[in-house]
């Protein structure tokens, strides 16, 4: 099998990307397998094409689950001949990619730190574990990062939600979010300039945001964040990289030595199974994809999988808790037309307050949350008739006079807040169902508990009640309108804790450097690490963790540690 | 003339639609919300276009091609485009529905394979015959070849929420929602008419513009109406 790498990095997205970027930077030689296909947003983003031109108005279909133009290649929340099921009473949903830089190229870009609290979350409150790292440890690691990538936001002074010093300026409020920040603080709730992952200013050859097409469709100008277009070119530049793609990892080759000796794939082309070797392993699959393929990774010496020592590998499953309200203000009605697309995020959002009420135990649930606001004058879409459902002529010349009146009356909001992990909700092997490259695949168990339950019920309640000091209406997030109050497990796409880091190989599947406490030339730099949730999202944290834990590998590559 | 989805089975298209719209309306966000519970209408004696594919999970964004064949009837069409001109009848500077091609994408529509779609099909397309049927019922005529005054009044009862427990009615008001939410949709998403709505991006910014005195004035203005 040979060691012709220094490493081998399993994933190309936020993780991988990073640990690729890192190590490359270092000099070593680096092999990344993708299980996807190849892909350029530079050449495969249709930026300002309209709905017009894709099939159903580019609307949302099972194919392709946020839109006909979303940046997804290959994937969604069921991709074919790769199954996952779910326990019975569970219901949990996977999103995928199967592409170059994974689920960097659709992902929302909202780019918030940790805090304090965040890493220390049981000794706060005696819930879940510690991270067994700091905020301050892991700080520098943020600078590097937002350095990096590139990130708007502000620099207000809040509870553990600390600022950028890098960040460029987020985009001014638009009219609807002068309106909103005042619903807010009519509540004592203040509102926050946006922190995303999205360049207002030129950043090296990186232009600025010009203001127009959504995100999710990935940016062919490069101004905001896709592990292909910031973290693998300049890891590619080196030399040193190579990326190889429909290569789907199905198990770490352990050596008699106890080290990782390289890992087998399947070459989703043909189906055919490969060996490859090096001198370091680096899983950054995915947080579930991780843990499959740790636990697939069994043998007679290791009959609970590989690095699982501590049977953590699956467990502490979490996703953000999401909530949405909708509601139609009236104030909004007959604003003058203006360009209002902006970032494609709204210009604010609302950092948790409600610290202080918790620690004195006014609350009923021990975690927080946030609400980001989506904009109010999105392009017209299939959605545009949900106007006409409260004009007063439900047809005629009298509605294209009021739907025009109404258009951008709307505010979305929607609620991430952090889930605890829990007994009931854990990922595994599934004994009998295998995909189509006879690998077994995963079965999830999911359950909310009252923390997430109280938390996602006060956040809607929040939201009604800022609608009503609007004047506006609740369309949609009233506690009787029959759909359910929370998300389900996976919906918010923020899957983490399958292979923790903690204090102890007792109690985690990695240390606070992502390596394996058994296998110590095998590191973990996906979201899977994580040791709690936060509220906030993920990514972010991801890459400043990957970054921390790759450069501890290069230390031990380049000491002849490992 | 079948016109089973219209019948007097339990159909609850608004929680329907309103989920529904919301899965489009956040997807440019990466929110997402429950998925729509798949019940209610059948086919309604229309043979569902069972052998079209979807367009698959990686479909070319480059250059999109619809990859289902249409299957509506030169009738069906003509009858989309009467109902929607009446929804939305052209002005001095807005051109009619049938004018732009929102038949042709209902058509699409309704034939796509997936399940949302084909569910819509039914519907949709009894919703159609329904209407020629009833035209025919009433006035001896089909609802293309009635008056004018007589459209008006067959569609103004169609659009008229029903009274609870009036099944029937339930069913032919989710029809004329939903054929409103395709047609409305397909309208206003078309270019041409993004500034008829008011919709005026799309268009790169060297600065996000902070807001006008004007608009900062009606906002203002609003806060100060609601005491905020």
């Amino acid at each position: 099998m040979g060691n012709h790498w220094d490493a081998i990095v399993v994933g190309s997205g936020a993780g991988g990307g990073m640990s690729a970027y890192v190590l490359t930077q270092a000099g070593l030689r680096v092999l990344v397998l993708e299980a996807g296909r190849a892909y350029s947003p530079e050449t495969e983003t249709p930026m300002f094409d309209l709905p017009e031109k894709a099939p159903l108005r580019g609307t949302t279909t099972p194919d392709k689950p946020f839109g006909y133009f979303d940046a997804t290649a290959g994937g969604g929340w069921d991709i074919p001949g790769e199954p996952y099921t779910t326990a019975e009473g569970s219901s949990f949903r996977w999103y995928r990619a199967r592409m170059v830089g994974g689920r960097t190229n659709h992902w929302g870009r909202v780019s918030l730190r940790f805090g304090a609290y965040d890493f220390k979350g049981k000794s706060r409150d005696g819930l879940g574990v510690d991270w067994p790292l700091s905020y301050d440890d892991l700080a520098p690691w943020y600078d590097r990062v937002e350095r990096l990538i590139g990130v708007c936001g502000g620099q207000e002074d809040i509870e553990n939600e600390p600022s950028s010093p890098s960040a460029q300026p987020t985009p001014p409020m638009r009219p609807s979010e002068m309106l909103l920040q005042r619903g807010f603080a009519k509540m004592g709730i203040p509102v926050a300039s946006t922190r995303a992952a999205i360049l207002t200013q030129p950043l090296g050859d990186r232009a600025a945001c010009f203001y127009a097409t959504s995100c999710a469709r990935g940016c062919s100008i490069r101004a905001n964040f896709q592990s292909p277009t910031v973290l693998l070119p300049p890891a590619l530049a080196t030399g040193k990289l190579k990326v190889q793609t429909d290569s789907v990892v199905s198990r770490v080759l352990m050596g008699k030595d106890g080290r990782a000796r390289g890992v087998e794939y399947i070459d989703r082309k043909t189906g055919l199974a490969h060996t490859v070797g090096a001198r370091a392993i680096v899983l950054a699959a995915s947080s579930c994809e991780t843990a499959r393929i740790l636990l697939n990774s069994k043998t007679a010496e290791l009959p609970m999988g590989v690095a699982n020592e501590s049977g953590q590998v699956g467990r502490n499953l979490m996703d953000s808790v999401g909530t949405a309200v909708v509601g139609q203000i009236p104030a909004l009605e007959g604003m003058p037309p203006r360009n209002d697309d902006g970032i494609s995020l709204g210009h604010i959002y609302v950092p948790w307050w409600g610290y202080k009420q918790q620690q004195q135990g006014e609350l009923d649930f021990p975690r927080g949350y946030h609400f980001e606001i989506v904009p109010s004058r999105l392009m017209p879409g299939m959605s545009i008739d949900n106007y006409a459902d409260f004009c007063s002529t439900p047809f005629g010349p009298g509605l294209r006079t009021e739907l025009r009146q109404k258009y951008g009356s709307l505010v979305i909001i929607a609620s991430r807040g952090e889930m605890l992990p829990n007994e009931d909700t854990f990922c595994e092997l599934d004994p009998m169902v295998k995909d189509r490259f006879g690998l077994p695949v995963l079965r999830f168990h999911w359950k909310w508990t009252n923390a997430e339950l109280r938390q996602a019920a006060h956040a809607r309640k929040t939201l009604r009640e800022v609608v009503g000091h609007l004047g506006g209406k609740v369309l949609f997030g009233n506690e009787n309108d029959g759909g359910p109050p929370i998300s389900q497990g996976g919906e918010v796409i923020h899957e983490v804790g399958t292979t923790r880091m903690g204090a102890s190989p007792k109690e985690s599947v990695v240390n606070q450097h992502g390596q394996s406490w058994s296998v110590k030339n095998l590191f973990i730099t996906d979201g899977g690490v994580f040791a709690s949730s936060s509220h906030k999202n993920p990514t972010l944290t991801i890459l400043a963790l990957s970054w921390r834990s790759t450069a501890h590998l290069v230390e031990q590559l380049k000491s002849g540690a490992i | 003339m079948d016109n089973r989805a219209f019948g007097d089975k339990p159909f609850r298209i608004d929680r329907r639609r309103t989920l529904a719209w919301l899965g489009s309306a956040v997807a440019a966000v990466n929110i997402t919300l429950p998925s729509v519970s798949s019940a209610a209408v059948d086919g309604a004696g229309t043979p569902v276009n069972a052998k079209a594919k979807g367009y698959g999970n990686d479909p070319d964004l480059m250059h999109p091609t619809v990859p289902w064949p249409k299957t509506m009837s030169a009738r069906q069409l003509e009858l989309s485009g009467v109902l929607a001109d009446m929804i939305l009848p052209p002005t001095a500077t807005a051109p009619a529905p049938s004018a732009v091609g929102i038949p042709d994408f209902v058509d699409e529509w309704v034939s796509a394979p997936y399940p949302d779609h084909q569910r819509d099909r039914g519907l949709v397309l009894s919703g159609l015959i329904w209407l020629d049927s009833e035209a025919g019922k009433r006035w001896g005529k089909s609802f293309t070849e009635v008056s004018g005054e007589q459209r008006l009044k067959l569609l103004t009862e169609v659009s008229t929420p029903p009274a609870q427990g009036d099944g029937a009615a339930a069913i032919r008001y989710g029809f004329f929602r939903r054929f409103r939410t395709i047609s409305v949709g397909a309208y206003y998403s078309l270019e041409q008419n993004f500034e008829e709505i008011g919709y005026v991006g799309n268009k790169a910014l060297k600065a996000f513009p902070p807001p006008t005195a004007a608009e900062t004035k009606l906002i203002n203005e609003a806060i100060a109406k609601l005491g905020l």
